[in-house]
């Protein structure tokens, strides 16, 4: 699998619930009008502005693991090493919701509506989420048809940035994949601009093979630890911290 | 005085254009501006910054009432520098070298504001240096630093590094932040705090100077 995926369904901004759960409003407080009348205007800022697109590109093991390798700066051992070789199928990716709906979060912090910019920061993060998401559900797809993979294959992204890859990676990434074609650049810190985009390895393969101990080096400078909910969500178990 | 009771009100339902009303009021009645900003639109944020801590106000209520703050303060401004009223400090902020990442520090900035102290935002993938040379220039007490990446965490050491190599330890206090942080990874790289959002960062810095 190949090539540049629409990811039309993303023009819609996510329901208002979701929109307020990412600022941290639970759903049983009640807002006011004029918060409501942020969350429609972000809303319609980004159905407005939004240019979500996708990348993806399969790949070997041994050129994965040419491009994981990148600058050589990574934190070794990592989870994913070992991840990638139990793995039925492997594709690097690409996904963002393009530059207007980035560059206009800091415009309206420059126009003294810092409560739209964050909700529309938060909106647009969720829909870049859900970009990632649709490409892996397209890698997935196009496996099954195939047939080279059985229903109870998951697919999880991992990125450049986390579990000890290192972001230098994302040159080597950025080389084999070019997603400048659905207008990702990289700067001289390897970050991505739009701001509002990712990427990595689409990892194919029995839930298993996804699950790690989080005992790493670098695990413990970590104060996330969002791998233990992504884990869980594959078994549906509660996430805990080790 | 009830006009800054409602200023006060106005600031936590987020009504700017209330607020610009009643402050044009409050001066109209030759209230003092110093009173006008503590006892009405400090106050009011002070109240705002408890209930966001305590979960009683969420995130875009409280953008809302920082908005309308700066629609109040625009309208003392004149008055604060004709009457040479200082500010409760200032601090320079930053995301550091390598993270384009912005909202988190924007928020620190808003706060600040809003609490009443000076900002100098130097805004993101700023290297050390330009931290400390600003720092110098203008007379801040503070270096707020944000990141989100794992990988930028480094230069923050190298930040409170430089403090020390300039000489400027007795001047100026170094604050962290961000996703990726912790209050021991702050006192490992001899940060002098950690504020785990927005308004703890005002707390912070308040209590950073009230230390000096």
């Amino acid at each position: 699998m190949k090539g540049i995926i629409p990811l039309d369904s993303i023009r819609v901004a996510p329901h208002r619930d979701v929109a307020l759960r990412r600022q941290g409003v639970p759903d049983d407080h009640q807002v006011s009008d004029l918060v409501e009348g942020i969350v429609e205007k972000a809303a319609s800022l980004y159905e407005s502005l939004a240019q979500p697109k996708g990348i993806i590109a399969e790949i070997s093991l041994s050129d994965f693991e040419e491009v994981f390798e990148g600058e050589g700066r990574n934190d070794l051992p990592t989870p994913l090493q070992g991840i990638v070789r139990k793995a039925d199928g492997l594709a690097l990716f690409a996904a963002t919701v393009g530059d207007p709906v980035s560059a206009k979060i800091p415009d309206l912090f420059k126009e003294n509506d810092p409560a739209t910019a964050c909700m529309l920061d938060g909106i647009a993060s969720d829909r870049t989420e859900t970009a990632a998401t649709l490409v892996a559900d397209a890698f997935l797809d196009s496996l099954l048809e195939k047939g080279e993979v059985d229903s109870k294959v998951r697919v999880l992204p991992y990125s450049p940035g986390y579990c000890g890859w290192h972001i230098t990676g994302q040159e080597k990434l950025f080389a084999f994949l070019d997603p400048e074609q659905i207008g990702i650049s990289l700067n001289a810190s390897c970050l991505m601009s739009p701001i509002k985009s990712v990427s990595g390895v689409l990892v194919a393969g029995q839930p298993e093979i996804h699950d790690f101990e989080n005992d790493f080096d670098f695990c413990f400078d970590c104060a996330t630890w969002e791998c233990r909910p992504r884990i869980a969500s594959l078994f549906q178990l509660s996430p805990t911290k080790k | 005085m009830e006009i800054l009771k409602d200023i006060g009100k106005s600031l936590m339902a987020g009504d700017d254009k209330k607020i610009t009303e009643e402050v044009a009021q409050a001066i109209e009645e030759g209230i003092p501006t110093t009173k006008i900003l503590d006892d009405g639109l400090i106050a009011g944020m002070n109240v705002v910054g408890v209930r966001f801590r305590d979960h009683d106000m969420f995130l875009p209520e409280v953008l809302l009432s920082a908005r309308a703050m700066t629609a109040g303060v625009a309208l003392l401004k004149p008055l604060m520098i004709a009457e040479e009223i200082p500010s409760r400090g200032k601090v320079v902020l930053g995301s550091v070298q390598g993270d384009l990442h912005d909202i988190g520090k924007n928020l620190v900035g808003i706060m600040l504001e809003g609490a009443g102290f000076e900002v100098v935002d130097l805004g993101i993938d700023v290297p050390p240096e330009k931290f400390i040379d600003a720092a110098i220039a203008e007379d801040a007490s503070v270096i707020g630093l944000s990141s989100l990446l794992t990988t930028t965490m480094d230069i923050m050491k190298g930040v409170v590094n430089l403090v020390g190599e300039r000489g400027l330890s007795d001047k100026v206090q170094v604050i962290v932040g961000g996703a990726p942080l912790s209050e021991e990874f702050a006192q490992s790289i001899g940060a002098h705090g950690y504020a785990y959002d927005a308004a703890n960062a005002v707390e912070k810095v308040i209590a950073l100077l009230a230390k000096d």
